[in-house]
């Protein structure tokens, strides 16, 4: 039936066509990856007296050194594209680092002698870790559609609340799990060197690389992927074309915090199996700074897993070649923030000129 | 000062690949009112951002009495003498009459206001427009629109100025506000001031203004003076074509009826609307901007809360159903804010296409992306979708191609009533006759469409039936043959505060 709609005006300008949408995809994708290498080329030439810079050993450290801050990234950056924003983060950790110790420590006595060898408790607790990882990011999805108070505020609040209830829980000091009661395999998933070598990085780097593939294609391929992107783009749109917008800021805080919850679970590794109410300060700023620095747009709509990942190689490049031509930390710190402005404006200008 | 005239010469200007105004000339002289006629998006509203200063044009001049007129904002051209009337109006509701008159324009020596010469300054502006009865000091907030619309013209008396811009300013106007105003540009103009009067209503532009300038899609195709012309050929000006053309009917037969609404309110200062739109027919809501009509079809899609009364779609019954619950009913929405509301403009043709539908093509949560674009390819044929393609953002679209999106997307999730508030706002005429024959055919096929319209023609053109709301309350659903523009304004403005005996010669 429609054939017969006559174009009466003629077609008007279609639009700035293919070539304009390819470059702007490839300055999107490569541009982080142009910063990386520019980044990483700096450090090289810096250090280039020592030359251990680029040696498998320290890619090995970076890449370490991704694995909290970017197991934690994913799940923002699925919050930053729908529009919101988590601050709460770095208490969660804190939380679930202390939730699994007390865990640990109330549970093993309890099982069986069998179950105790094998050391049972430890994955009930990582279990349990995750769990509350994203029973915080629940709470948090749920005040914020609750009460319509913009996320910034309501996770400010949380991230106060979480963290004194983890500093509460904890008595204000730090809980030590016993030897006794900590397997073998636990600091091996965090372990730099991985057992067995072959592995080449260490498992946890493994896992944010399954989970990141994993998140890029829901953001793709699945519902909840493109509702994000609709909540994100425009909230009244959303709920025009009847997306739960309440229901899905749930979900979507709640996969934040159980991504939060992973982060805490491979922070409580590191620690050494150690519940401390103090750790992961400031890691939220880290996170969030990941995913601007990777093309996310905190006013929702924009970002993608690659590029969260590029910005997390960038700070941890960052970090560690500072390290390396002897930077004080003081200096990381203002290069990293200068970092952030430059990233952040650069992606301001590609729009602009795209608008 | 002498003032003598302002002219525009050839003004020009590109927005990306768009040509938003194409040689615009337009001369406007002291003491007399020149309408600018066009239909929306014909590039009024961009002429009245270059006269103001707020873009600049690319090519053309502009001169008052000969000296070259080039603002760099609104401030600039305020001080050369060029004040305009928005259509929103400017005013900052929590001040006062007096503290917005002058606005920016304030007497003080040393960061301390005479406020004494403020109030002498005010009352003076307002005695002018013979309207003293405002008191300069209360709040503009607590007045209705047609005084705050006085507010706005003192602003611009007290800032000297020479050459008066109003945009569209009866447009939430009742008919007796409508008529002081008119008096009131009567008084400006023979007071030497030259007038622009944008406007697309043919018979208020007769009352107003002496000569009258078209424009359609950027350009200005005609002018003259409006005693020597008739409304035919202006029309015809303004569209490029037969008005005929403009609203191609395509036969149809209304079935049983599928949308009923009984006692049905959405606020609480509404009065119960009764109406029932059957399948294979056309029905139009009509009214002044704030009568309720746009609450009432939110209210019905479950967007707005339903104070009371009962909503039945095909065979259920549910009355305060939410948008996805409606939309499994086969109920589709049209939002009047296209660009706030209506799309996500940053996102894709077809996520924007597909999104009320998309669990269609969603297995156990995971989205069959090749079956939908299969689909949404479809769709931009059949509406003639001017797109690079499926995966270009909405927002780089021409207004008439962004709301055949909007449309499609109803198609898309297979409504069988259509809700449209405002379909054709801001677009292209050639879009408009092709979204009028499509809403034809989408009737002859069975679907049962309410549209709500402020642009009386276009109802005439396309309704079966139409219904005017007044102050939330609703007339019942007639035939065409009951109405004509002249009776369907009375009972728009009716309820809106004025006597009947006032009503127009």
């Amino acid at each position: 039936m429609k054939e017969e709609i006559e174009d009466i005006e003629g077609i008007r300008a279609a639009g700035p066509g293919r070539l304009r949408n390819v470059l702007q995809w490839v300055w999107t994708v490569v541009g982080p990856f142009v910063g990386l290498a520019l980044i990483a080329g700096f450090f090289t030439y810096l250090t280039r007296g020592s030359g251990h810079f680029l040696s498998p050993d320290n890619l090995r450290t970076i890449a370490g050194h991704t694995m909290i801050v970017g197991t934690a990234a994913l799940g923002m950056t699925l919050i930053i594209i729908a529009g919101g924003i988590d601050l709460s983060v770095g208490s969660t950790v804190a939380l679930v680092t202390v939730v699994m110790a007390l865990f640990i420590k109330k549970v093993d006595p309890m099982l069986p002698e069998s179950l105790r060898a094998w050391h049972a408790a430890v994955p009930m607790a990582i279990v349990v870790g995750i769990l509350t990882g994203g029973l915080c990011g629940a709470i948090n999805g749920g005040l914020i559609a609750g009460l319509r108070v913009v996320p910034f505020i309501i996770t400010l609040g949380t991230y106060q609340a979480y963290r004194g209830l983890a500093t509460w829980l904890a008595s204000s000091t730090t809980i030590y799990v016993p030897s006794s009661m900590r397997p073998s395999w636990f600091g091996g998933l965090v372990a730099i060197q991985p057992e067995p070598r072959w592995l080449m990085v260490s498992p946890g780097v493994w896992m944010l690389l399954l989970l990141s593939l994993f998140l890029a294609v829901s953001l793709k391929f699945s519902l909840l992927g493109r509702y994000s992107y609709a909540i994100g783009s425009n909230e009244a749109t959303a709920r025009l074309c009847g997306i739960n917008v309440p229901g899905m800021k749930v979900i979507l805080y709640a996969v934040g915090g159980l991504a939060a919850g992973l982060a805490g679970v491979l922070d409580f590794a590191k620690l050494g199996g150690v519940g401390v109410p103090t750790t992961a300060a400031g890691l939220e700023l880290q996170v969030i700074a990941a995913v601007v620095i990777g093309g996310g747009s905190l006013s929702g709509g924009e970002g993608t897993v690659l590029g969260t990942l590029i910005g997390c190689l960038i700070i941890a490049v960052l970090q560690n070649g500072c390290v390396h031509a002897g930077i004080p930390n003081a200096v990381q710190d203002i290069v990293i923030g200068v970092i952030i402005v430059v990233a952040v404006t650069l992606d301001r200008l590609r729009r602009g000129r795209a608008a | 000062m002498n003032f003598k005239e302002l002219r525009m010469q050839d003004v020009g200007k590109s927005f990306g690949a768009t040509r938003a105004l194409d040689g615009v000339s337009l001369t406007v002289g002291a003491g007399e009112v020149r309408a600018l006629i066009g239909e929306n998006g014909a590039g009024k509203s961009t002429l009245m951002k270059v006269l103001s200063g707020a873009i600049r044009p690319d090519s053309g001049t502009m001169t008052l009495d000969g000296e070259p007129y080039a603002p760099r904002g609104p401030r600039e051209a305020l001080s050369r003498g060029v004040a305009m009337i928005y259509q929103e109006l400017a005013l900052a509701p929590a001040l006062t009459v007096e503290a917005n008159i002058l606005l920016g324009q304030e007497r003080s020596s040393g960061g301390w206001l005479h406020l004494r010469e403020h109030r002498r300054i005010a009352a003076e502006a307002l005695e002018l427009l013979e309207h003293p009865d405002i008191r300069p000091e209360a709040r503009v907030g607590d007045l209705g629109v047609g005084a705050q619309q006085l507010v706005e013209v003192a602003r611009a008396l007290v800032s000297k100025a020479r050459v008066i811009v109003f945009d569209e300013p009866t447009s939430s106007l009742s008919e007796r506000d409508a008529h002081r105003l008119f008096a009131i540009i009567d008084r400006l103009r023979d007071r030497g001031m030259a007038i622009v009067y944008i406007s697309h209503f043919l018979e208020e532009v007769r009352r107003v203004a002496q000569t009258y300038t078209v424009l359609r899609d950027g350009r200005s195709v005609g002018e003259g003076t409006l005693a020597e012309t008739d409304e035919r050929s202006i029309i015809a000006r303004m569209i490029g074509r037969d008005p005929g053309e403009l609203f191609p009917r395509v036969p149809h037969q209304p079935g049983e009826p599928i949308l009923e609404l009984s006692g049905f309110r959405a606020s609480e200062r509404g009065k119960p609307v009764d109406l029932a739109v059957r399948r294979g027919e056309i029905v139009g809501l009509a009214g002044l901007v704030g009568a309720g009509r746009t609450r009432l079809v939110r209210a019905i899609f479950g967007l707005g809360p339903v104070v009371d009364g009962r909503v039945r779609v095909a065979h259920s019954d549910d009355n305060s159903a939410r948008p996805r619950r409606r939309i499994d009913e086969g109920v589709g929405f049209l939002s009047e804010d296209r660009k706030g509301e209506g799309l996500a403009l940053n996102l894709p043709i077809e996520d924007n296409m597909t999104y009320p539908g998309l669990r269609r093509h969603a297995r156990g949560g995971w989205l069959s992306l090749g079956e939908r674009r299969r689909e949404v390819n479809d769709w931009i044929k059949r509406l003639r979708i001017a797109a690079a393609g499926p995966g270009q953002p909405v927002g780089g679209l021409s207004g008439g191609n962004q709301q055949k999106v909007a449309l499609a997307r109803l198609l898309h999730q297979r409504a069988d009533v259509l809700l449209l508030d405002e379909p054709t706002r801001g677009i292209d005429v050639g879009s408009k006759a092709q979204i009028y024959r499509l809403l034809g055919e989408l009737a002859a096929q069975g679907k049962a469409i309410l549209v709500v319209s402020s642009y009386l023609p276009e109802l005439f053109g396309i309704c079966d039936r139409i219904a005017v709301m007044s102050r939330g309350a609703l007339t019942e659903a007639l035939p065409l043959d009951h109405w004509t523009e002249h009776r369907v304004m009375e009972v728009a403005t009716r309820g809106a505060g004025i006597d009947p005996s006032s009503s127009t010669d």
